[in-house]
């Protein structure tokens, strides 16, 4: 299951105080007034919940909500990719 | 540049009132607000008893700075908002540099740290949060108020246990004089979490008594240690000609003097910081011991400490011969918060001509003070010397005036 952008408001709510309002996509976190502090707050806690490794560089290149999402949903394919050949 | 600064606007979060008028009101009627701690089950611990902060409004501060702040931050932020909204003070519209900040702080953000530190001690370092890195740091009420109203001013933060709350209106009075046009100063510090709580009862100067009126009574021959609460006040300073050109709508008075002293550890026949840090701060002033008409005491509720305090305001005014006052009894100590708490009352005091009772305190008669117990007193108040002192020998004085 990809993670969506409904998923990313309701992260943002928890841990940023405010759910992401509604088509804000491809609007930079930074204009949305989130410092890159939060913005590692949301990248570790999305991490957890979805058991993948973003990098440390992960802050700087999730420049927009598409973008982080992008990134964690390659991060898993990879991590799914990679358990089923393991198998 | 040694221009006078005045008071223009004050912001109170008290474990008895939230906002001046509410603080003020509870206090000169001897309404205090300790109680037997409710945040967290303390009935295991050796004291028991705190000045908690109940019903902080939160919902004043944006949703966005809740995950990120200890309740001290919360309660510094909203302070800081009262302040200036009695300054009449918009922060946007002034110079860029033009506004700074300084307060004081005794341990930081220890509920935010202890969560974080369970965190790390049973998931791991991928579960601590970014928040941490600024959360529990002592700088942090400074860091958010600047950032909440864009205050490029200097900045800063003074770390001396109970001394530095008045220490910060030091700072702020010479951040003034050298140019800054208004400064915010005071602090807000809270203890109240088991880390915390486990921290106090190791200075062992908490009350064991599970009594709210028997738990904290300075001069008293009763007197067995005190009790810790949380709150603070943060004050909008301003060089005096400024307030007036900008036609703010009060001015509560002057910070008119200061001085700090270290006690002289074990050197035999020293002088003893409290006496050196209040005469320094009285000559700063450039006011006599007869011109002080109340003292706002430190209070500690230790017998030894009582001792020395008292035979300071002996040795200055004489036996009985300034009332002397201990709101704190009312609130608990506040750390580095308890002396900005103590700087507002003292300009109350100075607008309203009363000085706030010492309540539960039957006075020992052999410390030779004019306590005022029972009631408040109604008495002309312009000049009023605040005294605070820290773990490890601070000591600091500060002198308030009216208008």
């Amino acid at each position: 299951m990809p993670v969506t952008i409904d998923d990313l408001a309701t992260t943002m709510a928890e841990v940023a105080g405010e759910r992401l309002p509604a088509d804000v996509l491809d609007t930079t976190f930074v204009d949305l007034g989130y410092d890159s502090v939060v913005m590692m707050e949301v990248i570790a806690t999305l991490e957890r919940a979805h058991d993948v490794r973003l990098g440390d560089d992960a802050v700087r290149e999730a420049t927009t909500p598409r973008a982080l999402l992008t990134l964690i949903n390659d991060a898993k394919a990879g991590t799914e990719a990679a358990g089923r050949s393991a198998r | 540049m040694n221009g006078p600064v005045a008071v223009s606007g004050i912001g109170v979060v008290a474990p008895n009132g939230l906002g001046t008028e509410q603080y003020w009101t509870a206090t000169v009627n001897g309404r205090g607000g300790l109680r037997p701690v409710s945040r967290f089950d303390a009935s295991d611990y050796p004291a028991r008893v705190a000045g908690e902060v109940t019903d902080l409004p939160v919902e004043l501060l944006p949703g966005r700075l809740l995950p990120q702040t200890d309740p001290m931050t919360r309660m510094a932020l909203i302070a800081a908002d009262w302040a200036l909204s009695d300054a009449d003070l918009d922060c946007a519209s002034t110079p860029e540099y033009g506004v700074g900040v300084v307060t004081a702080s005794s341990c930081g953000g220890f509920e935010f740290g202890q969560r974080e530190l369970g965190n790390l001690w049973r998931e791991g370092p991928r579960h601590v949060s970014a928040y941490q890195s600024f959360a529990w740091f002592y700088a942090v009420n400074s860091g958010q108020i600047s950032i909440r109203h864009g205050l490029r001013g200097p900045a800063g933060v003074l770390v001396a246990d109970g001394a530095g709350g008045l220490d910060a209106f030091a700072q702020a009075r010479r951040l003034v004089r050298r140019g800054t046009p208004a400064v915010l100063a005071g602090a807000a510090d809270s203890r109240l979490c088991p880390w915390a709580w486990v921290a106090e009862q190791a200075s062992g100067q908490l009350s064991p008594a599970s009594d709210p009126c028997r738990a904290y009574l300075p001069f008293d021959a009763a007197a067995d240690g005190n009790v810790a609460g949380e709150g603070g006040a943060i004050l909008v300073l301003e060089d005096a000609d400024s307030l007036a050109r900008r036609r703010a709508p009060y001015c509560y008075g002057l910070i008119a003097g200061h001085a700090a002293a270290f006690d002289p550890g074990t050197r035999v026949g020293a002088e003893p910081g409290l006496l050196r840090a209040a005469s320094a701060a009285l000559a700063d002033a450039g006011v006599s011991a007869a011109d002080v008409d109340a003292v706002f005491a430190d209070g500690a509720a230790i017998h030894d400490l009582d001792r020395a305090e008292a035979d300071t305001i002996a040795a200055l005014f004489g036996p009985r011969g300034v009332p002397v006052t201990v709101p704190r009894t009312m609130t608990g100590r506040l750390g580095a918060a308890g002396a900005p708490l103590d700087v507002a009352a003292a300009l109350l005091s100075i607008r309203d001509n009363i000085i706030p009772p010492t309540i539960n305190v039957t006075v020992d008669d052999n410390y030779k003070l004019d306590l005022v117990t029972g009631e408040a007193r109604e008495v002309p108040v312009h000049t009023a010397l605040i005294l605070a002192r820290g773990h490890g020998g601070f000591n600091s004085a500060l002198v308030v005036t009216g208008p």
